[in-house]
């Protein structure tokens, strides 16, 4: 039986194993490490994952979803055809991919995982991550963070035994800064901060509403097709100008041509707000360590956005030197999670190496504060786990009642930084019981439990009676019962996923819509032909014939975009 | 148990040392397999490394308690300032290279520059540009040049919002109310907050290009600028009132001064006054929002309603569908008798907010029957509506005295009444009459 161990990111997914004594990444079907974390449902109603995918997001946008993971957790629902998901159900069906290609890979089963989450995640995303895998049939062993995992990658080949860095964290959809030490084969986190709301596709929106901005139109008046269309060319534009010094985005909507021509000053102009944005988590980061940066051995980066030669020039005039480039930004977070299933069952090859982490908020509940003159003022934050303890931890502390024969108490459960409750996330809530006495001499204790997959459980006992309660904080399933999660889990295994084995088949049809789309006149029609070809050619399920005309058509596609780079 | 007997070493300030002694207690309690016992050893760890910090200084400060060592270390981000200053304290500079000058200390020395220069000072660009050196960028600072600026800022902070916008931008305050609080007095957090989310701004474009700054002492007049606004706000009119006046004599351009002097003019009473402050606001600039805003309301008061809807009509120009605006545009409109004109406005009012009170109160006066030109009634129908009313009040009436006529009734039918009885009915049926037709005329207002 074999552990895999996997990034599942904003914008790309990878898997990636132990191999005696070192962490490999698996290649997907079509030979590739990125998987795309995009879904999109077919004419059939099959489920798309990946490359395919992500060709479809230009030519049926409203068929298929991507970066989910920005939502995961929420109530947010995706309606693909017929089928309404979840993000954490999307989410599954990447997972449910990666482990295809981990089994096609390794010959064997595959059932236990440790997953990678961004530090910042909060309870309700850890959860909807776990569940995510549970759909896909593998069972968490680990939530890992991310830039957990890259400091193992990274500390595995540090010949130094003692040292401190900070990795900087900018992925699709989110932000992470985390300060750790290596010592005596000792990973320590120290602190972590970030933010849920920062990453690179926000590189890409700001471009996409300066054209808007610059031709003056809305984003609401295009049609799904032509938004996905103009995401594609400020992706790319974004991706040119961290090689060239200028770039240029077009796009077509209703026969009419617009372009926009940027260069990269303007560009850094436009981003600046961004990246006055990356500051804060990194000064509270390295606050809460008690370390200033010249302690910093070395500032590891991760997470795709930071290949972004803007990036690298921020940070290094943040920490006055140059960042640790011998890592792929792209691959190190799933090596780590791969190190971690190593790490997990104690092999042989690894020195060892003992992982401690930390909680990323404070946690804590709400209580009634007495004011100076005998007022009562509720609604007050008490910290019971504060923010960068390191985990497993568990503490508690003792609630006494404020009023006369007060019959029960409530607990309500927060996350967050702020002294007031109302700014501050709830997780949950549960009441207790106690008998009536005179204020004050009822009290009962709340322990919180942190686990170290980031989990919380809260018990609450009440002192005089030892009655106990206990829950595990699950905000978003409280309201399915059990039969709900079992029949809408049997909902999702009944839907049709295009099979593995056909998927570069798949994917060439797909990316000869998506040129069709994109060409026009006589190209579309030569488009349309071979594509036809193609589909006339797969029918005869001759084995020769299909791979005579598959080398033909993906040629033909090749030469085909070439020739619309230059148009 | 201490902590230094769960580590298993003796009290020891070497770092290392206790670094060595947890990692191999570390594998007997496994994050993974012992959380409790990790948890403890933990806690003990930390607790180590701290005193460890208090042992190692020990020797070297005899006297220093766990919280003056860390007093000290927290101030450590304004040593360099100290430092500064003994060097400027020597008499010959010039044997001081300038790149030992502290990166931050120049940065201030910049901002203070920029400060003192009035017409650069307001434009957020040459702020943008200030802010984007290096040393703002850098972590290793971050602390000690906010602090620096913070102070520097309590002392002069005469800004316009734009300036504060794009400090915010850089420094991050707005979003981050709690770690300010904890760093800086709380009356100066609220002041720089209220600056950016600018409820109460005033602002500096009357004095881009205007040559009559140069006479002015500046600082003073925005002192006295601000001052006022809080006198006004406090209502302190008295004290207002001679700020407004000093202040004016110096600078007669600045629109947001004489709003003010308008507002403390109503406050007072002197309508004719606030009328031309209000008028000199429009003068100086045109497109004004508060004093077109406040002129429309007060020529409503004075029931010069064409005045206030000229007023009215440049502000819904600026934003057609403002609620306060087309609810005042109403009101003036049925002060003229138009009730055409009321009811479009009130309408298109509350299709904006349909929780806007005057709207509603409004729009169903424009209702009232007194607004409208009664069309003649043919004779059949006055006929049939007089009838209807004389049924509608027979009802009523007997609704009222049913009780008495019908025990009148029966008594006469059983009994041989006297007349004081008789008397005594007919006396009801009046009074009662009497009370219908006072009800009529009740609700008929």
């Amino acid at each position: 039986m074999s552990m895999i161990g996997i990034d599942l990111g904003t914008t790309n997914s990878l898997v990636a194993y132990w191999d005696k004594d070192q962490a490999v990444i698996i290649p997907n079907v079509l030979g590739e490490h990125l998987t795309p974390s995009i879904v999109s449902v077919d004419e059939n109603g099959s489920i798309l994952v990946g490359r395919i995918a992500q060709e479809r997001l230009i030519t049926h946008p409203h068929l298929t979803a991507s970066t989910f993971k920005r939502f995961m957790g929420t109530e947010k629902k995706y309606t693909l055809g017929a089928h309404t998901f979840t993000p954490a159900e999307l989410s599954s069906f990447i997972l449910k991919a990666l482990k295809e290609d981990a089994e096609a890979h390794l010959g064997v089963e595959v059932t236990e995982a440790v997953i990678s989450v961004p530090a910042y995640f909060n309870d309700s995303q850890r959860k909807a991550t776990k569940r995510a895998a549970e759909i896909a049939g593998l069972k968490v062993e680990r939530l890992i963070s991310e830039p957990t995992a890259a400091a193992i990658a990274y500390g595995l080949h540090q010949e130094k035994p003692e040292t401190k860095f900070l990795v900087f964290d900018l992925g699709g959809g989110t932000f992470d800064v985390s300060v750790l030490e290596l010592f005596e084969g000792i990973m320590d986190v120290k602190s972590i901060a970030g933010d849920n709301f920062l990453g690179g596709e926000d590189f890409t929106e700001i471009l996409i509403a300066h054209f808007l901005e610059k031709h003056k139109l809305e984003l609401a008046s295009l049609d799904t097709k032509t938004q996905s269309a103009l995401y594609k060319q400020a992706e790319t534009c974004k991706l040119a100008l961290g090689q060239e010094t200028s770039a240029t985005m077009s796009l077509t909507i209703r026969d009419q041509a617009y372009e926009l021509r940027l260069d990269r000053t303007e560009y850094e102009k436009l981003a600046h707000p961004l990246l006055l944005r990356l500051r804060k988590p990194i000064e509270r980061a390295l606050r809460d360590a008690s370390l200033s940066p010249s302690d910093l051995d070395a500032v590891i980066l991760i997470g795709g956005a930071t290949r972004l030669p803007l990036i690298k020039h921020v940070i290094g005039r943040m920490f006055g030197r140059m960042p640790y480039t011998n890592i792929n930004p792209d691959e190190t977070v799933a090596l780590g999670a791969a190190i971690q299933t190593a790490l997990k069952q104690r092999n042989q090859a690894l020195e060892e190496i003992i992982l401690t982490d930390v909680c990323p908020y404070t946690l804590g509940t709400s209580v009634v504060q007495e004011l100076g003159n005998g007022q009562l003022s509720s609604g007050h934050f008490f910290p019971i786990i504060e923010r960068n303890t390191p985990i497993p931890v568990s503490r508690v502390e003792r609630l006494y009642t404020v009023h006369d024969n007060q019959k029960r108490l409530n607990v309500a459960v927060y996350q967050g930084e702020s002294r007031l409750v109302e700014h501050n996330i709830k997780l949950g809530e549960l009441q207790i019981k106690i008998p009536p006495a005179p204020a004050g001499e009822q009290s009962i204790d709340v322990r919180y439990t942190y686990d170290i997959n980031g989990i919380l459980e809260v018990e609450v006992v009440s002192v005089s009676t030892g009655e106990k309660k206990r829950v595990v904080i699950e905000q978003n399933e409280g309201s399915m019962t059990k039969e709900q999660i079992e029949a809408r889990l049997q909902e999702l295994q009944d839907i049709k996923i295009h099979p593995r084995d056909r998927t570069e088949n798949r994917l060439l049809i797909a990316k000869g819509e998506r040129l069709y789309e994109e060409a026009l006149g006589e190209r579309r029609e030569a488009i349309a032909i071979a594509i036809q070809q193609f589909e006339k050619a797969l029918l005869t399920q001759n084995d020769k014939e299909i791979k005579k005309a598959t080398e033909i058509f993906k040629e033909r596609l090749e030469q085909m975009e070439r020739w619309m780079d230059f148009s | 148990m201490s902590v230094w007997d769960i580590l298993e070493i003796n009290p020891t300030g070497e770092e290392s040392a206790i670094k060595k002694a947890y990692a191999k207690k570390l594998k007997q309690h496994h994050p993974e397999d012992d959380p409790e016992g990790y948890q403890r050893l933990r806690e003990a760890y930390d607790s180590a490394l701290k005193q460890a910090k208090h042992i190692a200084a020990t020797p070297a400060l005899t006297v220093m308690d766990e919280e003056e060592a860390e007093g000290a270390e927290g101030d450590e981000a304004w040593m360099w300032q100290d430092e500064d200053e003994e060097w400027e304290e020597e008499p010959d500079e010039t044997v001081l290279p300038e790149i030992q000058v502290h990166p931050v200390r120049r940065f201030l020395e910049q901002v203070e520059e920029l400060y003192e220069d009035f017409p650069s000072r307001i434009e957020p660009d040459s702020w943008k540009a200030l802010l984007d050196s290096d040393v703002v960028w850098d972590v290793e600072h971050s602390q000690s040049l906010q602090d620096g600026l913070i102070s520097f800022l309590e002392d002069s902070h005469y800004l316009p919002r734009s300036v504060w916008e794009v400090l915010d931008q850089v420094f991050r305050f707005s979003a981050d109310k709690e770690a300010l609080l904890e760093r800086y007095p709380e009356y100066f957090v609220e002041y720089i907050l209220r600056q950016i989310n600018g409820s109460m701004e005033l602002r500096y474009d009357c004095f881009r290009g205007s040559a009559a700054i140069d006479d002015v002492d500046i600082e003073e007049y925005l002192y006295l600028r601000e001052e006022a606004q809080e006198m006004l706000g406090d209502g302190e009119l008295e004290e207002a009132k001679d700020l407004l006046d000093t202040a004016h004599e110096m600078f007669a351009d600045d629109p947001d001064l004489e709003l003010m002097r308008s507002k403390y003019f109503l406050a007072v009473g002197e309508t004719d006054q606030a009328l031309a402050s209000l008028q000199r606001v429009i003068e100086l600039r045109p497109d004004d929002w508060d004093g077109h805003w406040h002129r429309a309301q007060l020529l409503h008061d004075l029931q010069r309603y064409e005045e206030a809807l000229a007023d009215l009509d440049v502000l819904l120009q600026q934003e057609p569908h403002n609620s306060h605006v087309l609810s005042l545009a109403g009101r003036c409109h049925l002060g003229l008798g138009q009730i055409e004109e009321t009811r479009e406005k009130m309408k298109l009012s509350y299709e904006q907010d349909n929780t806007h009170i005057n709207t509603f109160v409004y729009w169903y006066m424009a209702g009232n029957k007194h607004f409208y030109e009664q069309p003649p009634l043919k004779r059949a129908d006055r006929r049939k509506a007089r009838l209807h009313t004389f049924y509608y009040w027979a009802v009523v009436f007997l609704r009222m005295t049913w009780l008495p006529i019908i025990l009148y009734t029966l008594l006469e039918v059983f009994f041989d009444l006297p007349a004081i009885c008789n008397r005594l009915f007919i006396l009801i049926l009046l009074w009662n009459l009497w009370r219908m037709i006072r009800s009529e005329r009740f609700i008929s207002t």
